[in-house]
């Protein structure tokens, strides 16, 4: 089979191509102000705040989300929102989302939240989407499950996992003493990082872990997972630009 | 007739008002008569002595001071102060101290005539006594002019004794009945001085320590008998070994966390804190440009270009303040970067430790990259950083979905100026996110993968494989049912 492609650099030079700052993603620093963050992994340029008291935040290419109590905030637009912390997961279009507070699931797409008619057994801790759909972490008797909307079970995590947060190629979870990333394939790479409580999506390919006073940047691109350190800047002195 | 017997009444009340002489020698306070002697003891051959006569006006009207009053004769002693009708009066209640010297002189018996209006002579006896000659080794000094006696400066927490020496110049025995020593960081004499028989010629010794707890001047006395020697001596903090600066790489490079740590080749003689500061300068051939690296030469817990440490006494590790104690990123931009080391508060650098690393050029670091077939074209989008602020140079070459290559080879394009623009206005160092699009006339979706490779000046990066991924859309939502099929991704 041959394929037509216009194989010419001067196309390449002349058409679209473009040259922008590295962006990131958004993190949540220790005041939970919600930062942007430009840079590659071990070199990070933390922003001013954008938003103030954010409890959880997910970030893509194409999207950021972030839940405070009463609303969710994308760029300039803010929705109402049921009160309380939220998971989130992102995909090309929007955002389906759980709200513990009222244990209900919910969709956010273009600046519209539409509850949805989903339940699951036990007590959900993270979503995800990726090509399988959407998938929900749920503690059942002490043991976290991947399951499907329908309920499906897809995968399982060892007792003793605390924090989950589930990207697009697998699922990072927290034990006491580690950060552990679960590949596609179901390895795992565990990451020296004791006292992880929350799990964000920082960005594409990257989970921000919060452990205490110490912010975690897990790198989780398949063949370059790497664990770094985020900048936390002081209170009152905000990184020049 | 009534006012002339009050006048006669009164007349001789004020003719009989005089001054109250009192000697003042010390701490003790003894009247002094007219035509009586006092005897001030004993002091050392040459030495001085002071003491003070109090006039005192206990009556309810001014006395009077007589011209030349008051006045004082004799071999080696002067008034000091006041001079002699320097007042015209000392007010009712009031008194006046005259302060008389002794100028001290060879074993003898001194003696003074003194007299303050109506009152005297009265007569000052002090002999002078034969003494011993006190010495003093090193590491002390003195005594000097004025009999100080200097323990020099030493280090906070450490002791200079000095071993101090009398010896009997003259020619009869002497006993020398007590030695002491007072001030706060000046030990006793060792072993403790009694009474000490000192024939002809004799000698004793006695040790005196300084031992300073603080960095600070220290003032006392050395007490033998009726002479006082001056001590002094000065402490200050002890200096720190000087730091070594070290990091957890023995190959830095931009693009990296390193985490700093700073050991003392000896323990802390007192707890000391102050900063680690770092300072990035890049490398020349890319000067013009990294004005904004924004990232690099920042430590992690403050994101700020100095951090806080501390080291308590006795340890030989320093402690970084904050959390990701001692982390710092080194950027996107070749160069050098230098640490240097100031305490704020304990003890001083005895020497320079700053250190610097260097940067080396790299090919172009790629962190990110996603290849991704869209209606009509392929995106290509890669995230990364070139320390050299001179990349440009790519190569593509796709692949079918079974591998086999497309078209004659790899497709080379040159986007130089396009970077020098980015990269002149910058304010991520040498991070870049690129954006390439190749426009596919035919079935974009049956491009499977493409390989890439950037070039600077300081080489070709090795080759990105990106397998493209179909644009499969977001979620549906009918009713309040959801069909997700995700996001896509690498």
């Amino acid at each position: 089979m041959r394929l037509a492609i216009l194989l010419s650099a001067a196309a390449c030079v002349a058409a679209q191509s473009g040259l922008n700052r590295p962006a990131l993603g958004q993190m949540i620093d220790r005041q939970q102000s919600l930062r942007p963050v430009y840079g590659v992994g071990g070199s990070f340029h933390v922003q001013s705040p954008i938003a103030e008291r954010v409890i959880s935040s997910a970030c893509s290419r194409t999207l950021c989300l972030a839940k405070t109590e009463s609303s969710l905030i994308s760029a300039a637009v803010v929705t109402p929102a049921p009160a309380g912390d939220a998971f989130i997961a992102l995909d090309a279009t929007g955002a389906t989302i759980y709200f513990p507070s009222v244990q209900q699931f919910a969709r956010w797409q273009n600046g519209t939240l539409a509850p949805l008619s989903l339940s699951v057994y036990g007590t959900v801790l993270a979503l995800g989407s990726n090509t399988s759909g959407l998938r929900i972490a749920v503690q059942r008797s002490g043991i976290v499950w991947i399951v499907s909307s329908d309920g499906t079970i897809f995968d399982s995590l060892p007792p003793g996992a605390e924090a989950v947060l589930l990207t697009a190629n697998g699922i990072v979870y927290a034990t006491s003493s580690a950060l552990i990333l679960r590949k596609s394939d179901g390895s795992e790479l565990s990451f020296p990082a004791s006292g992880v409580t929350a799990l964000f999506a920082l960005g594409d390919g990257y989970v921000e872990a919060r452990a205490g006073p110490i912010l975690y940047a897990l790198r989780t691109i398949p063949g370059r997972e790497q664990l770094f350190q985020l900048p936390q800047p002081q209170l009152g002195k905000e990184p020049g630009r | 007739v009534t006012r002339a017997a009050i006048l006669l009444l009164l007349a001789p009340v004020a003719a009989r008002a005089q001054l109250q002489l009192v000697l003042v020698n010390g701490t003790q306070q003894t009247p002094i008569t007219s035509g009586s002697t006092y005897k001030l003891g004993q002091v050392a051959a040459g030495a001085p002595y002071d003491f003070i006569v109090q006039a005192q006006n206990n009556t309810t009207a001014p006395i009077s001071i007589a011209p030349n009053n008051p006045a004082l004769s004799g071999t080696d002693f002067s008034i000091t102060s006041p001079p002699p009708s320097s007042q015209p009066n000392i007010a009712p209640g009031s008194f006046l101290n005259v302060y008389i010297h002794f100028a001290g002189g060879p074993p003898d018996s001194y003696s003074a005539s003194f007299q303050f209006n109506a009152v005297g002579p009265v007569y000052f006896v002090i002999v002078s006594v034969p003494a011993a000659t006190l010495t003093v080794a090193s590491p002390c000094t003195g005594p000097s002019s004025t009999n100080v006696i200097n323990f020099g400066n030493i280090a906070e927490g450490q002791t200079a004794p000095c071993t101090f020496v009398l010896l009997n110049q003259s020619s009869q025995a002497l006993t020398v009945s007590s030695v002491s020593v007072t001030g706060v960081g000046f030990l006793p004499p060792e072993p403790p001085v009694a009474a000490i028989s000192l024939a002809v010629g004799g000698s004793a010794s006695f040790v005196v320590t300084f031992a300073p707890n603080t960095a600070a001047v220290f003032f006392g006395d050395l007490i033998v008998d009726t002479q006082t020697f001056p001590l002094t001596g000065t402490a200050y903090n002890p200096p720190l070994s000087t730091p070594m600066l070290q990091f957890d790489t023995s190959t830095p490079q931009s693009g990296q966390q390193i985490t700093l740590t700073m050991a003392l080749p000896t323990p802390a003689p007192v707890a000391t804190s102050g900063a680690v500061t770092l300072v990035f300068h890049p490398d020349p051939s890319v000067a013009t440009f990294a004005s904004g690296d924004a990232m690099v030469g920042r430590f992690l817990a403050n994101n700020a270009q100095s951090a806080g440490f501390s080291i308590q006494q006795g340890s030989t590790q320093a402690v970084f303040a904050g959390p990701s104690p001692g982390v710092f990123q080194t950027g996107m931009t070749a160069g050098t970067i230098t640490f240097t080391v100031a305490v704020t508060s304990g003890a001083p650098l005895s020497g320079d430790p700053t250190v610097s690393i260097t940067l080396t050029p790299l090919p172009v670091y790629v962190d990110t990259a996603i290849a991704a077939a869209i209606a009509g074209a392929l995106d290509i989008s890669v995230v990364g950083f070139d320390n050299t602020y001179s990349a440009g140079a790519m190569s593509f070459t796709f692949q079918d979905n079974l591998g086999n290559p497309i078209g004659a080879g790899p497709i080379a394009a040159d986007f130089t100026s396009q970077f020098r623009t980015y990269f002149t206005t910058s304010t991520d160092g040498g991070g870049f996110a690129m954006l390439v699009t190749f426009p596919v006339v035919g079935n974009a979706a049956a491009v499977g993968a493409v390989n890439i490779q950037m070039t600077n000046s300081a080489g070709t990066a090795p080759k990105t494989q990106l397998v493209f991924i179909n644009d499969t859309g977001g979620c549906v939502l009918v009713g309040n049912v959801l069909s997700c099929p995700g996001a896509p991704t690498q």
